[in-house]
Parts: C-alpha cells; structure tokens; sequence
C-alpha cells in the first residue's frame, strides 16, 4: 500500500500548477473558469495547443504516437490540477476517447491522418452516439449506413450531442446490419461535420446554454476508409472507448475547488444575527459531509486509475467513480445555493458568486443522466461486478 | 499511489481468511456472545503460536516487528466473522499504548508476555459521559504520597475486563491536573468488576478502582502528560474498528449477495430485480467506500506523521455506511434476516459497539470540522 503519490508525481504536480497559475488571465482565487464549449471555445483551443507544446494534452498516448506514455497517476494528477484550477484546454472526445481508439482499431493511413491534429491541438472532435430513440438502450440505435461500393450513405439522426457546433468532425455508430441481433449489426464511423448534408440544430438546455445539439444526416456520402476497425463490430469498439471515459477524478477535483470557495464565504459573511454563517450547526455539519463526499469520490477516483496501472479494466470502479462523482457536483452546486437564503434563487450579480451554484445547479442536472445514467451504471455494478443476474435476459425467455 | 497489498500482507490475508473460517464459525462467534472472555484458551494461543498478538510488537520485545497497516488487514478478516474477543484490547489497543509510553523496562516485561499471549490488556478509560475527549476524566485521580500513588475512581464501558491480566487506567494526577496512565494489574486489592450488558455481546464493564496502591514502575510515561499517547492510541483504534467495519461490511455484501441470488419470489431470484439490484450496488458502493478509507487511515498510521485527518474520515465515513449496510441487507434479506436464527442480525448487533468505540460519526465530524476549520 501506498496512499501518496511518488516525488516525482509531485514535482510534475508543482510544474503543472506554476504552469497553470502563470496561464491563468487573472488572479487564481478569482478564476471562475470559462463556457468551453459557448463563447470561450476559442480561448479553450488556444490554451489547447499550449497544453500541446508542452507535451501534456496527448502524454497518455503511446510515444510512438507522439505522446509521453505518461502513468495513470500521473494523468490523474493532470486531470485533478486542471479540473481544480478550472483551466480549459482538455480534449476530452479528440485525445481521450477518439485517439486510443484508432490506435487500437484504425488503420496506418487512419492514424496518419487523425492522431496529428488530435495530438497538436487543432481539431475539434464531437461524438455522436444518442439518437432520439436509443438513450439508455444505445444498441437499439438507427441510423443507417449502407453500404454503396464507393461509399457509405448515412441517413439519421444523432441527439444530445456536444460541442457539434464547434467540431469539424464527428466519429459515430451507425446501423451497418438491421438484420444482426442489436450489437452486433453496429459500426463505428468518422465523418467531417461540415458536410453540407449534415445539419446541427441546437439544443438549449435548462441553463440557458448551447452545449449539445441534433446532428442530421440526410443523404451523407462518407468514403469507404471512414469506417474504424471492423465492419459491424463498432459496439465493442465502443466499448473499450467508453472505460476511457470512466476514472472521474475531475469530480473531486472540482468539488474540492468549490467546497474551499464556499467555505471562505460561509467564513466571511453573517447571518443576521451578526453571526458567521459558518457557526451555523447546520452549515457546518453539511461541510463536513460534504468533504467526506468529496474524499470518498477522490479514493475511488484513485482506485480507478490504480486498477488500470495493473493493466486491469476497472468496471464496477468506473461506475462507482461515476455515481459518487456525478451525485458529488450536484449536491456542492445544491450547497452553493442553499446557503444564500433568499438570494440562492438568483442568478445575477446580486448573488453571492453572482449567480454561478445556482446556473451550476442547473446544468449538472444532466451529470447523473449523461455517459450512462445512475440507474445504468448500478445495472452495471449489479450485473457486472456482483453477478446478478440480469432483468431483461431473463424477460427474454 | 499503491493501492495493493504486499506479498506479505496478501499472505496474511489468505492465511487468517482460511484460519478464522474454520475456527471461528458463526456458532462459536455465538457461543462466544455469553462467555466472559470472549475467546477459547485454544484459538488465543494459536493467535499467539501464528504471530498475531505481537504483530505490531517490534521484534526486541519478542514480536513479529509489524504494522498497523498490517495489522489492518487482519482486523478486516476479524471482522468479516464478528470475531470480537479480548484481541483488540490486548494487541492493538495495549500494545501501542505500552509503545507510546512505556520505558524499555515495562515494553520488556509486557510486551514479550503479550506476545507468547500470557498477558491480555485492558485500558480503562471512559467515565460517565463515554466521550473520547481529555475531558471525559472526571471521577479518576491518582494522589501522590510517600510510597507512591493511590488510585481512586469508576471507569465505565471497559473492555475486555474481565479476561485482563493488567489494566491501563486513565487518571487525573491531582498534582497537576494532567492526564496519566498507570499499569494496575488485575488482581490488584480494591477492583470491582460489573458487567455492562453490550447489545452485541461486546465485553464491556464497569470497573470500580478503590485505594489501589501503585508505586512509580507502574506508571507508563510522565505524570500529567497522558494525553498525546491516549489521543494517539485512540487513532489506532478508530482506525482499527474502521477497518474491522470494513471487513465486516464485505461479509453482509457476500451473505447477501448469496441470498438474492438463490431465493425467488415470482418464478425468479429476486436479485434479477432492478429494485433489488440498485440496494446491492448502493451496499458495493458504501462497501468499497468504507474498505479505502480504512485502508488509507491505516497507511497513514504507519507511514506517516499526518494522519489524524484521515483516521476522522475514515471512521465518520464507515460508522455511518456500515450501519447502512446492515439495514440495506435487512432490507434485501426480508423476513428471515429478522429472525435470531439467521446470522445477518450477529452483524448488526455487533456494529452497534463498533461504530461507537473510539468516537462515534459525530465525534469524528466535530474533529473533521476542527481540522479543516469549519467553525
């Protein structure tokens, strides 16, 4: 056992923090971090490439692939830093979850043309998997690609996907099999957004914000080499992606930023009584769970990316880090709220933070629906992980 | 970030694992609730042959030369069958504190004695309001006088009383108002020992000490300055109730894992049901919680000088999920779980002393709060 990181886990952590500190545009303690994916998205591409130069936004990635093959703890403290300091930049669909991938599945030629841009910061990748039938129930998915000899022709629709409106591509399922059983007719597939028969209409969500979008394809011609890895094996190659997408550190991380920050508020002000909020029992002992929260997220965040150092596929772990870490960012943005009294229903510069727990509240509604909803992710700890056995293979007979 | 156990400690998991099943069966875990010591001569002296007694005992006092970090890995395996005999008190609890305050003389006699388990230990520490504070020392003192010391004072929820060679006492010294720590052995004129009736079958007791003559050998430490070590050894303790929670609770998730897996109610094992399925993912989940924050506390105990934060979360933290455990696994057991006959119930009576012992979910909030300056 070993609960700390090595020194020189610490040292990268120092760099990357000075780093971060010196990039930030104004004073740490009042960085309130920017909308990446609304109006800021330039600024976000800007700091991306930095993170490029310095070899960070793709260090999880092979060398051979121009990455430094950088430790899962030492990932995590990248993730851990940035998600604390609110710094923009991350790829999450390019570097994360598209790049592994092809290096994985793709071809030499696919790789050539893809991993690049993905690796020096300069393309925008969104996902395109949801449609308006297939939420939970992914593999029920429609859209159709068929096959034209010279080319593919995809008609559908793609839902709840994010950053469409800023990405130059899209990598996607489609239907490639209608008569297979559901996962087994699926292939996964990269197209350039900007193609003239593809339209992104947006979707305002309940914040107010432009964040994900419908993706239609009507009459799409994609060529031949757009398909990744093996024809009607795309499920399972989006399988080993979605475990890319799982260790959740950033919760805690995040959290702890906020909790820290609402503690020096409840410090500073008074209840009218003339009393710091803090002293308020109430207060208190809702800070002291909340700090249990957030450590209980961050251990198994760690145990996550532990597992994966032993080259083992944490699932149960993942979803673990996914449930506490999602229910985690909904209650710190419900406590920011709260304690503003009659102020926590406002979202301007007359509430505290001007507003920022309340529109937070608001849009991680969505952290508990998105990337496998609670209910999925404890279907998968009960099937998976505990063996149980499962409600609709036993309907089927 | 090592989140494994070493080779040793996997050793020492597999080995206790195979030992406690086989000797320390349910029934004798039962049988156990009604005797006084808590533990057959037999099992002791195995305990004692297998190195576990003195695991935390450095090998000059004739240990195995241990950590707490290991040790915690055994208190998860006592834990996973309701063991709860005179162990804690003797070779957790007893030992760090002789190791804290002890002069090589008394860590000589005692802690080579602990080992070969001819001395078992009890620290008599709490009074009338069961705290874990300097405070709770109300009623105990120790005057100073010519030949030595005289003690005087009632000591509430003692562990392990009745089977203890030696006691530690906790007493105010009535020169200076400290806290100190005497070695009284058991048989000493003047002790009283009541039984206190624990919901678990824990062995908890009263014990009156009256006029207890002690002379300055048997003082451990300086006079008035007992509370760093007790405070100390009150870590090792939260911690290790932490981990014997822990193992515990991965006990209730395997019975009742096994349990909605074989009984069935409409045509089908009730664990195919998504309503039962998510209570068993909230039960894995407060469970894995529960085994990394003890493991953490446990590491930190051993490796580092920081560790107090850590042993507060960990024990707030698992008091609160173990009980919710239990009262999931009622929940998913039904009827039978109820019942005296069925095993669960052994659990979750136990956990009621467990959660308590070395400071509740509230004591260990109030100290989370102070560290991070919530107030």
């Amino acid at each position: 056992m070993r609960y700390e990181f090595t020194n020189e886990d610490e040292l990268f952590r120092n760099e990357l923090r000075d780093w971060i500190r010196n990039e930030l545009p104004e004073d740490f303690n009042h960085w309130q971090g920017v909308d990446e994916a609304g109006d800021d998205f330039e600024y976000s591409l800007e700091v991306r490439k930095k993170l490029a130069k310095k070899g960070w936004l793709t260090m999880a990635w092979p060398k051979e692939y121009g990455g430094q093959g950088a430790s899962y703890m030492k990932q995590v403290i990248f993730n851990e830093e940035m998600s604390y300091h609110r710094m923009p930049g991350r790829d999450g669909f390019g570097a994360k979850m598209l790049g592994p991938t092809l290096m994985v599945h793709g071809t030499e030629e696919q790789k050539k043309r893809f991993l690049p841009p993905i690796a020096n910061g300069e393309v925008q990748w969104c996902q395109g998997y949801s449609e308006p039938d297939s939420g939970s129930d992914l593999a029920s998915l429609k859209l159709k690609v068929e096959d034209k000899d010279t080319h593919w022709l995809v008609n559908g629709s793609k839902v709840w996907t994010s950053m469409a409106h800023k990405a130059t591509w899209i990598f996607f399922l489609g239907r490639t099999d209608p008569s297979a059983p559901k996962h087994k007719g699926i292939s996964f597939f990269v197209a350039n957004i900007k193609d003239s028969n593809i339209q992104v209409k947006p979707i305002i969500n309940m914040a107010g914000n432009h964040h994900f979008n419908q993706v239609i394809f009507e009459n799409v011609k994609i060529p031949k080499d757009a398909l990744i890895g093996e024809l009607n094996r795309g499920w399972y190659i989006a399988a080993t992606l979605l475990d890319f997408e799982r260790s959740g550190v950033e919760y805690p991380a995040s959290a702890r930023r906020n909790f820290e920050e609402i503690v020096d508020f409840v410090k500073n002000n008074k209840n009218s009584s003339g009393i710091p909020l803090i002293k308020d029992p109430y207060i208190n002992k809702t800070l002291v769970d909340l700090d249990l929260e957030i450590e209980a997220a961050r251990l198994v965040a760690y145990e996550v990316a532990y597992l994966q150092s032993q080259g083992e596929v944490p699932s149960i772990e993942g979803s673990v880090a996914k449930i506490l870490g999602t229910k985690l960012a909904q209650n710190v943005a419900k406590i920011g709220t709260d304690f503003a009294g009659l102020y926590g229903q406002l979202s301007d510069s007359s509430a505290p933070f001007d507003g920022k727990y309340l529109k937070q509240q608001l849009t991680v509604t969505a952290y508990t629906i998105f990337a496998g909803t609670t209910e999925i992710q404890k279907n998968i700890i009960a099937t998976r992980g505990l063996g149980l056995p499962r409600e609709d293979k036993l309907k089927a007979k | 970030m090592d989140l494994g156990l070493s080779e040793i400690q996997k050793m020492l998991q597999e080995s206790s694992r195979n030992y406690l099943e086989e000797n320390c069966t349910m029934d004798f875990v039962r049988a156990m609730e009604s005797d006084d010591i808590g533990i057959s001569d037999e099992i002791w002296k195995n305990m004692a042959e297998m190195g576990w007694l003195g695991l935390m005992i450095p090998e000059e006092f004739g240990g195995s030369g241990f950590n707490f970090e290991d040790m915690s890995i055994l208190l998860e395996e006592m834990g996973r069958v309701g063991l709860s005999g005179p162990f804690f008190s003797t070779a957790i609890i007893g030992v760090q504190t002789l190791l804290l305050s002890g002069d090589e003389k008394q860590k000589k006699e005692i802690l080579s004695k602990i080992s070969t388990g001819e001395i078992k230990i009890s620290l008599a520490f709490n009074e009338t309001a069961g705290s874990f504070d300097e405070s709770e020392i109300s009623s105990t003192f120790t005057t100073k006088n010519d030949d030595g010391w005289t003690l005087n004072g009632e000591k509430l929820f003692v562990n392990d009383a009745k089977s203890a060679d030696y006691f530690v006492v906790a007493s105010k010294s009535e020169s200076n108002q400290g806290l100190s720590l005497f070695l009284v052995p058991a048989n000493s004129e003047g002790i009283e020992i009541e039984k206190m009736d624990s919901i678990g079958g824990d062995k908890i007791y009263k014990v009156k000490f009256s006029e207890i003559k002690l002379d300055d050998a048997q003082l451990l430490g300086e006079d008035g300055d007992a509370w760093n070590t007790l405070s100390e050894v009150f870590r090792y303790g939260a911690a290790g109730k932490s981990s014997e929670m822990s193992g515990a609770a991965s006990k209730v998730m395997d019975m009742t894992l096994d349990y909605i897996k074989d009984r069935k109610q409409f045509d089908r094992p009730i664990g195919s049901f998504q309503a039962v399925q998510h209570h068993a993912a909230d039960m894995a989940i407060l469970t894995k919680v529960s085994t990394q924050f003890a493991r953490k506390a446990a590491w930190k105990l051993s490796n580092s000088d920081e560790s107090v934060l850590d042993v507060n979360r960990s024990k707030a933290y698992v008091s609160k999920a173990f009980h919710d455990i239990c009262q999931i696994s009622h929940q998913l057991h039904g009827a039978i779980g109820y019942t005296w006959d069925y095993d669960l119930q052994v659990f979750t009576r136990k956990m009621q002393h467990q959660k308590l012992s070395f400071g509740d979910a509230e004591f260990h909030h109030k100290k989370i709060s102070n560290l991070l300056e919530l107030n």
